[in-house]
């Protein structure tokens, strides 16, 4: 008897140590699945209403919540160099007080239910986001709607906006890498809307009235120029009766909306410091103008953007992982309607701030002169097309895909057509689309640093000319190399 | 959604109370490592969130900022994981990943296909058993590099980056844990040597002190296999002496300045209150949202909008594991002084005291709570998610399923005991006060 326990414990001490001899220098391999199969994308549906308005939405009753967004078909890149902001300032006063509600009551009203409320700008358009739980739907979308549709504008609640908003922009001046992309902006595009970011400037915002508000309201809040989406616990016989009790009587009316073309001027390489004594960091904005959303090279720079400025592309892995230069270094390109930047950039140690230019300027070469190998082919491209099931969690997620095709005008089944897409990418294309849309002798560099301990350094590179700017872009002195 | 949901909660409001149930399934190896399985398949798929129970309450003086380097390393390679390798396979697969450390925990998530599961466990225990031989002299010099540039450009190179360090510096009497920073100082990065390394991974960084949350798409029993596989051999380590709390008080205001390159004063008032799931935890949150959360609450309505000397504040009660603080802060507008920013808020702070709060005031608070409950309960994987909170609630209280109870002790707060608190907790004369002025506006300080 106490032999067989013996022989079963020498069993099982057997078996344990066949366990524990595990060849872990064995890399597990993992099975092979179609990404089509890894990808359970959302079943986008659509409604059209006969005032113009497009509904987009996707079902997902996975939790008690339902998320909606109004996107106003126009945002901050139709404005001009004297109202720069003002597509921010309407958003921003939309929950500010309705025909029968104080800003403080739909505040309130808004809290009380658990629900979020947002709305914001972007240079292609305006978006106004409600969450809420199911429960209380009714009771959220009545004051949404309210929102959207009889805003009051009071006078009172809009100055006190605008010194929110000018206190910001002061506030910006004090973050190195805001500064850094502000100046960016502003020398790449000068005087085109891309210059200026969505909030406006001082000179700008000060100046907008009430009236010019209430003006852009009336102008681009249309049911023709908008769409609506719905995402979460909610389908489309809900959908409908929301609709019709809200969004049924919004007439349609007549809107132009056109941003300035943008002339695409390639100036020679040069070099902008912004000082800050005492910085112990350098920002560093390396790039130029790009595409616009439209390029027929999207998928293409999707895969050269995972190479060269994702989070262990090529930058990364070289100023951070091997130089240690650096908390971060980053690439990528900006899409909107018109050609928007390609930028890369890091926040690096002083006395490294030349030698981390060198090697920004080293990967931007090498991608544009040499093939990628295969290895690294490989992976980057099977990440951009494996990174998608993870992308369309929660509805907030799905709801920006939403927006975006309705922006951007792709069509529907757009995310079935993306695998393919990604797939039919080669190593050539990479090397090809890089000679064509990236420019590495027509750099603006952008630096804010130490001018004290960076300038000579930076001079003995010869990159171009070098200008000492201050915080809003302007010139102060202008250095001859 | 048409697949099978597995992945279920439940909503009633017969009572007053949510009910939230989050299927899972936890047991422990012998080892010590305790796993928990969550399986949803609504999306094809995984997330593997690792706490590990140490980080900067369980340094020594000297040392600060050491648990966070560690970390870094744990990225840069094991014995046979080369280095590189971590992100190639995660980052490679269409995956993502991170590590944070704090004050109690450190922890690891990885959200990856479905079908890469096998390959994360791999690379989770392998550099939870094996890590010391990938560790070499050059790798460590590298990540303090990284490190430190990370200090620079989250702490120092950040206008108000240096508040925090003053703050614990001034409410933790030094030697005692949250003294400082996870960052930890320049100086102390620079003596972290290779034997802290080796030191430090053998008593904190095993099995017995760690638990490991797979949630999303899996075979619950070929997931158990997988861990058996891969961590099951992996010794046990030395049981480890958890830091404990001291009793710790301020005996007067302590009032502190610093200038800055900031174009807005900035008041930063703080108090020693409760650690998380102390018995006045829930209703200094719900104290913290009635003084800030939304336009329309107390110290918002009166600094920012009405009276707009103010650019923004925000109140809350921060429960750690050993004890908790209760914070307001503030910046004004250009030019304000921070004393005037000072005297309203305790005006305000007196009325909660004398007065109480109202019905509308807790139920709002309540229902945003709630809420926001259910909200976060949408990412399976990553900061803050449902596997990160599974782990949170088994660390720090042997529990993953503690979601309930959790939303419920909210909902047991009365009014009488938000007013309470006030008076307990937020008091005038024992508080740490930091002015965070503009260079060579002291004047502006709150005095």
């Amino acid at each position: 008897m106490t032999k067989t326990i013996l022989n079963i414990f020498l069993f099982f001490t057997i078996m344990n140590t066949t366990f524990s001899q595990l060849d872990r220098t064995i890399v597990p391999t993992p099975k092979k699945i179609s990404p089509e199969t890894l990808l359970k994308l959302p079943n986008v549906e659509e409604i059209k209403l006969e005032n113009g308005l497009r509904i987009l939405f996707v079902e997902n009753s996975k939790l008690p919540i339902v998320n909606s967004q109004l996107v106003i078909h126009t945002g901050s890149s139709i404005e001009t160099q004297q109202n720069f902001g003002i597509a921010n300032l309407t958003a921003s006063m939309l929950d500010e007080g309705t025909k029968t509600k104080s800003s403080l009551e739909i505040a309130d009203e808004i809290d009380y239910l658990g629900a979020n409320f947002s709305s914001s700008a972007s240079y292609d358009g305006i978006f106004i986001s409600l969450q809420t739980l199911k429960e209380n739907l009714d009771k959220a979308f009545e004051m949404y709607s309210e929102i959207i549709f009889s805003p009051s504008f009071p006078e009172n609640d809009f100055e006190r906006v605008k010194k929110e908003i000018l206190t910001n922009l002061t506030q910006q001046k004090d973050r190195a890498s805001t500064v850094a992309s502000l100046v960016f902006n502003k020398i790449l595009y000068k005087t085109h809307p891309y210059s200026s970011q969505v909030s406006g400037n001082e000179n700008t915002v000060k100046s907008i009235s009430i009236e010019d508000v209430k003006n852009f309201y009336k102008n681009y809040f249309a049911p023709n120029n908008a769409t609506l989406i719905f995402v979460g616990d909610i389908n489309k016989t809900e959908i409908e009766k929301l609709v019709n009790q809200f969004f049924l009587n919004w007439e349609r009316k007549s809107v132009e909306s056109d941003c300035p073309l943008l002339k695409k001027e390639m100036a020679s390489t040069s070099l902008y410091i912004v000082d800050k004594p005492n910085a112990p960091q350098s920002e560093i904005r390396i790039g130029h103008v790009s595409v616009s959303r439209m390029t027929e090279d999207y998928f293409k720079l999707m895969v050269l953007q995972q190479i060269l400025g994702s989070s262990h592309g090529r930058l990364f892995l070289n100023l951070r992982e091997a130089k240690g230069y650096t908390y971060g270094a980053y690439a990528n390109f900006s899409y909107r309607k018109q050609e928007g930047p390609f930028v890369a950039s890091a926040g690096v140690r002083t006395d490294v701030t030349d030698s981390s230019v060198v090697e920004f300027l080293y990967e931007i070469n090498r991608i544009y002169t040499e093939l990628v190998s295969d290895e690294e082919f490989e992976m980057y491209k099977t990440s951009v097309l494996q990174r998608l099931p993870r992308q369309f969690e929660t509805n907030g997620q799905i709801a920006d895909y939403l927006s975006s095709i309705a922006v951007y005008d792709l069509p529907l089944n757009y995310f079935s057509s993306y695998i393919k897409n990604i797939e039919s990418v080669t190593k050539n294309d990479i090397l090809e689309t890089a000679k064509k849309n990236l420019h590495p002798d027509n750099l603006s560099i952008v630096i804010v640093g130490d001018k004290s301990k960076i300038l000579d350094g930076l001079k003995k590179l010869n990159l171009g000319n070098i200008r000492i700017c201050d915080t809003d872009a302007n010139i102060l002195e202008d250095i001859t190399k | 959604m048409k697949s099978l949901i597995l992945f279920l909660i439940i909503i009633t409001n017969m009572t007053t109370f949510s009910q939230l149930n989050i299927n899972y399934e936890k047991y422990e190896l012998p080892n010590g490592l305790q796993v928990i399985l969550h399986k949803d398949n609504s999306v094809a798929i995984v997330s593997v969130n690792i706490w590990y129970h140490v980080a900067s309450a369980n340094e020594k003086q000297g040392r600060t900022g050491f648990a966070h380097l560690f970390e870094h390393l744990m990225f840069e390679g094991s014995q046979n994981v080369p280095d590189g390798m971590y992100d190639k396979i995660v980052d490679g697969s269409g995956g993502q990943n991170n590590g944070s450390t704090g004050f109690d925990n450190t922890n690891y998530w990885s959200i990856v296909p479905k079908n890469y599961l096998e390959s994360v466990l791999w690379l989770e225990s392998d550099r939870m058993g094996f890590l010391l031989p990938g560790i070499t002299q050059d790798r460590l010099d590298l990540q303090r590099d990284v490190v430190k540039n990370e200090r620079r450009q989250s702490y120092e190179n950040q206008p108000y980056g240096m508040s925090w360090m003053k703050i614990y510096d001034a409410l933790y009497p030094s030697g005692v844990p949250y003294n400082w920073l996870p960052i930890g100082s320049q100086e102390d990065l620079t003596a972290a040597s290779l034997e802290d390394v080796k030191e430090f991974f053998k008593l904190y960084y095993a099995p017995n002190n760690a638990s490991i949350v797979i949630g999303g798409d899996i075979d619950i029993e070929e997931t158990k296999l997988f861990v058996e596989k891969y961590f099951g051999s992996i010794p046990k380590g030395r049981d480890i002496i958890r830091p404990i709390p001291q009793p710790i008080s301020l005996t007067e205001t302590k009032r502190f300045v610093l200038e800055d390159n900031v174009q807005l004063p900035r008041l930063y008032l703080f108090w020693h209150s409760e650690s998380m799931y102390e018995e006045n935890d829930a209703a200094l949150s719900i104290l913290s949202d009635i003084l800030s959360s939304g336009k329309n609450s107390r110290l918002y309505k009166t600094l920012v909008y009405e009276k707009q000397i103010a650019q923004d504040v925000s109140a809350f009660q921060d429960g750690n594991a050993l004890s908790g603080n209760f914070g307001i802060i503030a910046t004004a507008k250009q030019d304000i002084s921070l004393s005037e920013i000072e005297k309203i808020i305790f005006e305000e702070i007196e009325k909660v005291k004398k007065d109480g709060i109202t019905k509308y005031e807790i139920e709002k608070a309540k229902n945003s709570i709630k809420a926001s409950f259910i909200y976060r309960l949408q990412s399976l994987g990553g900061f803050g998610s449902r596997t990160d909170q599974l782990n949170y609630y088994n660390t720090f209280f042997g529990n993953p399923g503690r979601f309930n109870d959790d939303l419920k002790r909210y909902q047991l707060v009365t009014e009488n005991q938000v007013k309470d608190v006030t008076n307990k907790f937020i008091d005038n004369n024992k508080m740490v006060v930091l002015s965070i002025v503009p260079k060579s506006k002291l004047d502006l300080q709150a005095k």
